[in-house]
């Protein structure tokens, strides 16, 4: 009689959610936490300074803002980067919203485990900045400016979706359609690669196609995830790329993947199923309702026009949460 | 009762721990955002910066990552005897470190010593075919056929 009663607390207990049943399609993944009381700090402020500035290049003529674009999604719309009016060779510009929070590594390639130590690339790369410690030590050093830069990064966040009132048991949020995409997303195993609060992941293996000839380059093989791109121009080819999260598609992109190759996210989408080597999708897939809406932060649902670009500069209790 | 308690105290130690990621330690935080630094330099091509900052991390951290970005910087500066002195101590320091291994390799190709670099590349298909792959890449630019 006493196993009667504590067997539905253990039944609860062992339950994901102890507020809610879990909802069906159901989708092992915490959902976000809402970040409400967001100050941005001294350091914050100075980094956004900072990545405004072009007194870090030797010329004074290129910023961080350059290339991620407030106005786009800290990302540059561009399928290939560009910088002085010449184009990089590097991959497409990331958006550097919600960066923070996203798994290492970081860069298309991985090249860089850590979010901080990241910022060191386009900071040296004389394509980018092109900057150098004897510049930087007018900023107060390299490690100041690093950090400062990754402080007001961490700033530029975007609010709930509703795929996570979803998760944590608003079943209704969701419409018929959105959870047929996520039924879809399961069966595709999506979240193996995408996967966790921000659907993101790691280093994975894809085939690429029709990539332009100025992507392959004769220098030194540097990173064992680009070697196709050193063996000379091939139409396709296999490389390792990052997995991006999935969240706020529509307000990063378009273009998307790691060359721009869809300029639509319904084009992308066919691109990327025949990347993984899978059936093709149907025309009227609801897995394209589900990206876009159930990732959507709210915000973004009622007001595409984007977000305030000049994120916490004025007011130090101004949040940074668009 | 004690033992339901007993349980339920046990399962949930073992859900804390199985979400839970272990952070790295400051140190070790602190020597990859260093080595993190330096392999941007060395891929901005700033190899003399990388040298002298490089250098001193190595001594510091005894990091064999760090010996190899040494490494690959006096390459690049075309010191390759100094090059091959680095990459030995990052081996000695780390032999799985597959990539100071090719990084070696490709040293000894520019110093025309192509027995080592045969010996190496036999190793590297072992290890890791990819790095394999990019040793055979650079032979190929300097006109040797692995």
């Amino acid at each position: 009689m006493r196993w009667l009663c504590i067997l539905p607390i253990m039944i609860l207990f062992f339950y994901k959610d102890s507020y809610g049943k879990p909802c069906s399609p159901r989708l092992e993944v915490n959902p976000r936490v809402a970040n409400s009381s967001f100050e941005c700090t001294d350091s914050c402020l100075r980094g956004q300074e900072l990545f405004f500035s072009k007194s870090l290049s030797p010329k004074g003529d290129a910023s961080c803002a350059d290339c991620h674009i407030p106005e786009f999604s800290f990302s540059d719309k561009l399928q290939q980067a560009q910088l002085r009016g010449r184009k990089l060779w590097t991959s497409r510009t990331p958006s550097l919203i919600d960066i923070h929070r996203q798994k290492a590594p970081f860069f298309w390639n991985g090249r860089s485990q850590n979010f901080e130590s990241a910022i060191f690339w386009p900071l040296y790369h004389p394509d980018e900045l092109d900057s150098s410690d004897e510049i930087l030590k007018r900023f107060g050093g390299v490690e100041l400016v690093v950090k400062s830069i990754a402080a007001y990064l961490s700033s530029l966040l975007t609010g709930l979706a509703p795929i996570d009132r979803y998760l944590a048991g608003d079943c209704s949020v969701l419409t018929t359609k959105e959870r047929s995409g996520l039924k879809q997303f399961l069966a595709l195993s999506c979240n193996n690669c995408h996967g966790g609060t921000e659907f993101d992941g790691g280093m994975h293996e894809l085939s690429y196609k029709n990539l332009p000839e100025n992507y392959f380059i004769k220098k030194e093989v540097a990173y064992i995830s680009d070697v196709a791109l050193h063996d000379g121009y091939k139409k396709e080819m296999r490389l390792i790329s990052k997995a991006r999260s999935l969240r706020n598609l529509l307000m990063k992109g378009p273009p998307y993947g790691r060359f721009g190759q869809g300029l639509e996210l319904k084009e992308f989408l066919t691109y990327h199923v025949w990347q993984l080597g899978l059936s093709e999708l149907d025309d009227d897939s609801d897995l394209l309702e589900f990206l876009n809406h159930a990732l959507a932060s709210e915000r973004e649902l009622t007001d595409r026009s984007g977000f305030n670009s000049t994120g916490c500069l004025n007011s130090k209790s101004s949040q940074c949460v668009f | 009762m004690w033992k339901v308690i007993l349980l339920m105290n046990l399962s949930t130690s073992l859900f804390a721990a199985g979400g839970e990621v272990q952070e790295p330690s400051p140190t070790k935080q602190k020597n990859q955002f260093k080595i993190e630094q330096l392999q941007a330099l060395v891929d901005a091509g700033k190899y003399k910066t990388a040298v002298k900052k490089g250098l001193k991390l190595a001594k510091k951290t005894k990091d064999a990552r760090a010996f190899n970005l040494v490494g690959y910087s006096f390459r690049n500066l075309k010191k390759y005897k100094k090059a091959i002195r680095s990459y030995k101590v990052a081996l000695k320091l780390n032999p799985n470190l597959s990539i100071a291994k090719e990084y070696l390799a490709v040293a000894y190709l520019h110093r025309k010593k192509i027995k080592k670099v045969k010996k190496l590349y036999k190793e590297l298909k072992v290890e890791d075919m990819r790095l394999a792959n990019m040793l055979r890449l650079e032979a190929r630019k300097l006109g040797v056929a692995l």
